[in-house]
């Protein structure tokens, strides 16, 4: 059995008396994972401790075998793209990239190579003399991840790589994303946007209140959720003929009606939907938009925590 | 492509050489510039001997490098940690000591040179050779380039301890006490870099002056590493 990538072994960190993350034991053995958690979650500081940026309050994080905060080999090894999109500013993207391979210790004489060959890996290359100052999101967040990349490190570890960016770059970030992990390369990347992951990769570890509350296929983690109600709303012209029309389904628990649309609460998401588009379209309703406030995190959270809560109670 | 980690020196060397190419295309080195060059007035304007203008001169650009030195070292390090692009280097492999030195050994030369610049015009401007020696302009830019490096360390460990107000708590701190203190006649200026400097750029106190400047820098360079491996 080959030793996992990264192994946190009930780790915690304070920041101070605030808690950053609490008593996490936890594997990585290889791939692509999402770390899934709203803000404040705790998915900076583990990525930062993965990163060696940080040394554990308590417990240990091993990563290849070794300790990142004090082991430079390890470091080596790692390519870290933080949260924030703060650089320098003063330089052009290929100075940048190139200073920042040098010092991740590729050579003077190739980190110029480096950097090119990185930020034509992340499109970046008809842009790559400009400064960074005058670069778009997007822009930014391609040549950070083209500096995370240059030194060609076995770990990545991106911190929300996906925040702020339009619609189109977000499509292009992802793409190259996905393509470093038919590389054979780990990646860590993290969200608190649920179709941001799942555009990513299909294995993901929830992170709430400083704790791993779950992890594996995300297609597990979508059962667990589903096991509880799960909201639907449909914006249209007639709300009421909506409900009517799906009420009696067997699925669903609960009809909410307002101005705007019906809210369906049901226990089996995937009816649901089939059952809505058939409504609307026998019906010849109008409906102009379909979400489902499920979808936002922090109510998948809730359902989590509820979960683990009435566990322990019925302990 | 055969990345390896590098070595402190090499480090050290790789942040130097970002660190000048950032100010170069910042405005702080420009102010630093202009400061270095307000002096010459003295040897312009005052009609007293060449000695005494070189004397007040020394006294002026210590005062000089007071402010300088946490312009140009102490934002730098403080904008790394403030604006948090001190990450891209808290994440690679580099002993977090190399960050302080890559600065340092960026930034004091900068700094000296644009004294020595300011300096070797004054003493063009009070008639070269003939007013003052060369061997005095010559101890003058030593001295004044010591001095910026025991500045630049103060000014980079104050940013360590207190980055978001680094520049005017350097910039107190060094003016306001170190100045003050060091141009006493009154033991306790061992204490500050200023009689350092001072004392080697007159030529006097030629043991305690740079054995204080020799003593202060180290205690403010490990003071600082100690510091800049506990930011988180």
């Amino acid at each position: 059995m080959t030793a996992p990538v990264v192994h946190a072994d009930h780790c915690s960190k304070w920041y101070g008396s605030v808690l950053g993350i609490s008593d996490i034991t936890w594997q990585l053995p290889g791939g692509v994972i999402g770390l899934l958690g709203p803000n404040g979650a705790g998915k900076s500081t583990l990525m930062k401790l993965m990163a060696g940026m940080l040394r554990p309050s308590r417990g240990t994080i091993r990563v290849f075998g070794g300790d990142p905060a004090d082991d430079l080999a390890v470091r080596r090894r790692i390519g870290y793209s933080p949260e924030h999109e703060s650089t320098y500013d003063e330089l052009t993207g290929r100075e940048l990239v190139t200073a920042l391979a040098h010092l991740a210790g590729v050579p003077r004489r190739q980190a110029g190579d480096a950097a090119v060959a990185a930020l034509e890996h992340m499109g970046m290359k008809p842009a790559m003399d400009r400064p960074v100052k005058g670069y778009s999101k997007g822009m930014r967040q391609r040549t950070k991840l083209a500096a995370t990349l240059a030194h060609d490190p076995d770990l990545l570890i991106l911190d929300e790589p996906l925040t702020g960016v339009d619609p189109i770059a977000r499509a292009e970030i992802i793409d190259r994303i996905r393509g470093l992990a038919t590389t054979g390369k780990t990646v860590v990347v993290s969200s608190h946007v649920l179709y941001e992951i799942e555009a990513l990769t299909q294995d993901i570890a929830v992170i709430y209140r400083g704790q791993v509350l779950a992890e594996g296929n995300l297609y597990e983690i979508r059962k667990l959720i589903d096991h509880h109600p799960h909201r639907i709303s449909v914006e249209c012209d007639r709300p009421r003929a909506l409900a009517a029309a799906i009420a009696a389904a067997d699925h669903v628990r609960r009809v909410m009606i307002d101005r705007r649309g019906v809210t369906v609460e049901t226990t089996d998401p995937d009816r649901c939907y089939d059952d809505l588009a058939g409504a609307v379209l026998d019906l010849g309703i109008d409906a102009t938009a379909l979400t489902s406030p499920d979808n936002n995190l922090a109510a998948v959270f809730e359902y989590l925590t509820g979960d683990r809560g009435q566990s322990q109670d019925a302990q | 492509m055969t990345a390896t980690v590098l070595t402190g020196v090499e480090a050290t060397a790789a942040l130097a050489r970002l660190t000048i190419k950032r100010a170069l295309r910042g405005k702080a080195i420009w102010a630093a510039a202009v400061l270095a060059l307000v002096p010459l007035l003295m040897p312009l304007l005052s009609k007293d001997s060449p000695a005494k203008v070189w004397s007040w001169l020394v006294g002026t650009y210590t005062v000089v490098l007071t402010i300088a030195a946490p312009i140009l070292v102490a934002s730098s390090m403080s904008d790394e940690i403030d604006d948090r692009t001190a990450a891209y280097l808290w994440s690679r492999p580099l002993a977090r000591w190399t960050i302080i030195a890559g600065k340092i050994v960026g930034l004091t030369p900068v700094i000296a040179l644009t004294v020595a610049v300011g300096l070797t015009l004054s003493w063009v401007i009070l008639g070269a050779g003939a007013a003052v020696s060369v061997a005095t302009l010559a101890r003058g830019i030593g001295a004044f380039t010591a001095g910026a490096v025991g500045f630049a360390t103060v000014s980079a460990t104050i940013a360590t301890l207190a980055p978001r107000f680094a520049v005017p708590i350097a910039v107190c701190w060094l003016l306001l006490f170190d100045a003050t203190v060091g141009a006493l006649d009154f033991g306790l200026h061992v204490v500050t870099v200023s009689f350092g400097t001072r004392a080697l750029a007159n030529g006097t106190d030629l043991v305690s002056g740079p054995v204080s400047l020799a003593v202060l820098t180290a205690i403010a360079a490990a003071l600082a590493v100690w510091r800049i491996d506990r930011i988180e």
